[in-house]
């Protein structure tokens, strides 16, 4: 079966660079960037399992959470998206709830969640 | 012609002068009316006096008495009435003045028949046909002496428990009348053929005079105005009536020298000369009468004026009031004022501004009959009034007493009593005039719009303030979730690996090491943190008072730029700063300065919404510092590049409109100056300048 392939796109690289680091040293296939469009080409690239990408980002195109996750489904549709973000506005998550993200795990996030959601994405592809 | 002719001439002038000026003055006041009442009976009774004691023959002197008896019963009763109006009437004051005349009525039947006046006889003494009275006459002369005996003990009365200003007041009248009947009574001896000159005749013009003294001098009746034209006009009329005789007299003596029979040339002479000198005259008389007589009286209409003028367009609440308490202490030598307002969730009434007054002292209740009785007459009322109409009854004089108040005006707003003002008593002890009360009122409506607009231009500024905090707060919420989660993370992470074991193959040096990093970045986000809120703080500050030190201009901008710098982020804005880094400091509040630049580079961001620039250059020059704030924009139209500071003026659908005439405000509070150039299409620039530290 192979590591499941996590791709993370944050522009804090403080944040994108440890938990990268975290998950690799479990054994993940880790991708790890810090623009929208580089996420667009991995997407397309390696078609990841996951994708864990914040809504702001910053990059020449200026190219956010958003316009990824609606890029998705063309380039890389067995992607499950999930959105981490600081905004907690319900119109948000309603939007993004409607654009095919999965979860939305708000900053600070705790570990634990990750842990769960990787698991859970794991299980669902065994079943498969 | 003898002096009894003239003494009842000059009394009918001056009773008919004075009474019809009375009552043009003020035709709804009751003592106005009772005033012109009496000062009407006397100048008929004077009136036909003159003619009776210039009568030639028995019938014209009977005639003639019978008329003015006829002034003369009716003098009794109007005066007991005038005095009643003049105090604080109850029932049984009022009683006795309806009884009075209808005592009168009777006696004016008496008049008609020949049991009250016998008959006119030739008197020596007086050289002219005088009455003799019939049996009924005695009638006349104990009313004529219990009507106002009673009135002047009413009078005397009420004098003991007045306030020094009215004791003079009521002390000219009961002198007044004494004067006036006890000459009047001279007049009676005669009638029963003793002989006891009636000398007292010549003493009853001295009893309008008496009380047009205190009229002038104790504004009793409230007719300065009147008085002088009264007095101007008498004393014009018998100036220039003299100076007509005595120039024509002597033309005439002096062309008789030359020229014998030249009566009508002389008179042409005189004519001429007289209409020359008419003007100079008047106005000597005008001048000398004001310089003499009246007092410096405060210009109404000017304090309004001046009022108007400052105080309404202020929309600062606290110098709106402060400015009217001013100007009305200054004007109206007040000894106290206070400003009551509704407070704002309309429990209480609270002591907004006051002057004289210990504002724990003064206390005015929100369901006191003062403001019941306001919602309904919307009407002022005097403590001591002289009229009933604005008179506070007992309970609400009690609770005039606690505000230390002589005079309540209500401040409505749309039938809602916002609040009350009310002014104490004058330094002079002087009461409040028909003309103090008229022009309060109109200020007090004016004040009351003034009011509401300053409540309106604040509860603007909170929405302001609460769309900011809006706005800040995404901005925020980012910035510093960021940094807690780097924190959180890296320490989760930590503490994951030492669980999982990571570390079993780590010398302690190299776990040290790794915490030892942990711990650093950690360090640096909080800071990154605390940087944030702390720059959020300044924003939420209330900016009423100016801490003025060195600011500079780069950091302050910087400090918006960060708050801001996601919104920018987001909508693609880019911000130029061209700050040289030598740049002298200014002397402004530090806060209220990251609040201009935040207003202003928020409303270029919203003027851009996406994809633009905004620069940010200042320099210095000529003593100051200049700065622009710089967009590529929308712009703004022409003809509403003025109207862009004024409050309320928005073209957002959700703006409040509220934001740049904040700006303002606080840039000429920091002694700063603001102006704005824009070409739509192209973008605005705001020009700001400031003194340099």
């Amino acid at each position: 079966m192979g590591a499941l392939k996590v791709l993370i796109v944050d522009d804090e690289r403080e944040f994108s660079d440890s938990i990268s680091g975290y998950l690799r040293a479990l054994n993940y296939a880790v991708f790890n960037t810090y623009t929208g469009e580089q996420a667009l080409e991995i997407l397309g690239r390696e078609r990841p399992n996951i994708l864990l990408c914040d809504l702001k980002l910053s990059g020449i195109g200026k190219m956010d959470g958003d316009d990824v996750l609606e890029r998705l489904k063309s380039i890389s549709p067995v992607t499950i998206p999930v959105i981490i973000t600081a905004y907690r506005d319900e119109s948000s998550q309603k939007r993004l709830a409607s654009k095919g993200a999965l979860r939305i795990l708000f900053k600070p996030i705790k570990l634990e969640d990750i842990d769960k959601l990787l698991r859970e994405v794991e299980e669902n592809l065994d079943k498969r | 012609m003898s002096i009894y002719v003239f003494s009842a001439a000059l009394t009918f002038l001056t009773s008919l002068l004075l009474g019809f000026f009375v009552f043009i003055k003020n035709p709804k006041s009751l003592i106005n009316r009772t005033w012109f009442l009496l000062s009407g009976s006397i100048a008929f009774w004077s009136f036909f006096l003159a003619f009776m004691f210039a009568s030639k023959n028995a019938e014209s002197g009977l005639f003639y008495s019978k008329m003015l008896q006829i002034g003369a019963i009716i003098i009794p009763a109007s005066c007991l009435h005038f005095i009643v109006s003049l105090l604080h009437v109850n029932r049984q004051e009022r009683f006795a003045v309806v009884a009075s005349y209808l005592f009168c009525l009777l006696l004016l039947v008496m008049n008609v028949t020949p049991y009250f006046i016998k008959e006119a006889l030739y008197t020596d003494m007086v050289d002219c046909f005088y009455p003799r009275a019939s049996y009924l006459y005695i009638f006349f002369i104990l009313f004529f002496f219990l009507a106002p005996g009673y009135g002047t003990y009413l009078l005397i009365k009420e004098y003991k428990s007045e306030s020094n200003f009215r004791k003079n007041q009521l002390g000219y009248c009961i002198g007044a009348s004494f004067i006036g009947f006890l000459g009047g009574s001279t007049t009676f001896p005669l009638w029963y053929d003793i002989h006891f000159s009636p000398i007292g005749v010549n003493l009853v013009w001295l009893y309008v005079v008496i009380i047009t003294i205190a009229i002038v001098r104790y504004q009793l009746l409230d007719i300065e105005v009147i008085v002088k034209k009264t007095l101007v006009f008498a004393g014009l009329f018998g100036f220039v009536f003299g100076v007509i005789v005595f120039v024509a007299i002597l033309t005439q003596e002096f062309i008789a020298m030359f020229l014998p029979h030249s009566k009508f040339l002389s008179l042409a002479i005189s004519a001429v000369i007289i209409v020359l000198l008419h003007q100079p005259i008047y106005n000597l008389l005008i001048n000398l009468t004001n310089k003499h007589l009246f007092q410096k009286k405060y210009d109404a209409r000017k304090v309004f004026h001046d009022f108007s003028n400052e105080a309404l367009t202020i929309l600062n609440l606290d110098r709106l009031c402060r400015i009217t308490i001013e100007t009305l202490v200054k004007n109206l030598y007040l000894k106290n004022c206070v400003i009551f307002l509704l407070s704002r969730d309309e429990t209480f009434y609270e002591v907004y501004d006051s002057f004289g007054v210990n504002k724990q002292e003064v206390v005015l209740k929100r369901d006191s009959r003062l403001i019941s009785y306001f919602k309904l007459a919307q009407a002022p009322v005097l403590y001591n009034s002289y009229t009933r109409d604005l008179q506070a009854c007992d309970e609400i004089k009690k609770e005039m007493q606690a505000m230390q108040s002589q005079l309540c005006v209500p401040l409505t707003i749309h039938n809602d009593i916002v609040g009350v003002l009310s002014l104490g008593p004058k330094k002079s002890d002087q009461p409040y005039m028909f003309d103090d009360i008229d022009i309060l009122s109109t200020l007090a409506k004016a004040l009351s719009i003034a009011i509401s607009n300053a409540r309106l231009f604040a509860q603007a500024a909170q929405y302001e303030k609460l769309a900011t905090i809006g706005t800040l707060a995404s901005g925020i919420n980012h910035e510093v979730c960021n940094p807690l989660n780097n924190m959180s993370m890296r320490m989760q992470i930590f503490m994951a690996n030492l669980e999982r074991g990571a570390y079993k193959d780590k010398t302690q040096d190299e776990i040290l090491a790794e915490v030892k990093d942990v711990l650093s970045s950690s360090i640096t986000q909080i800071h990154k943190v605390a940087g944030i809120t702390g720059k959020l703080s300044s924003f939420a500050k209330p900016t009423k008072t100016v801490l003025s030190k060195k600011v500079n201009v780069s950091q302050s901008v910087d400090a918006a730029l960060d708050v801001l710098g996601h919104k920018l982020m987001i909508d693609r804005i880019k911000a130029v700063k061209n700050i040289p880094s030598g740049l002298v400091d200014i002397l402004a509040d530090e806060d209220q300065m990251h609040q201009i630049f935040f207003n202003l580079i928020r409303n270029a961001a919203q003027a851009i919404k996406e994809e633009g620039e905004i620069t940010i250059s200042a320099r210095e020059d000529s003593g100051k510092v200049k700065i622009e704030v710089a967009d590529t924009g929308c712009g703004i139209p022409e003809d509403k590049i003025e109207k862009i500071f004024e409050p309320f003026y928005t073209t957002k659908a959700d703006g409040s409109g509220y934001g740049l005439s904040i700006v303002r405000e606080v840039v000429w509070r920091n002694k700063g100056e603001i102006k704005v150039e824009s070409k739509i299409g192209k973008g605005s620039t705001f020009y700001l300048e400031f003194p340099k530290a």
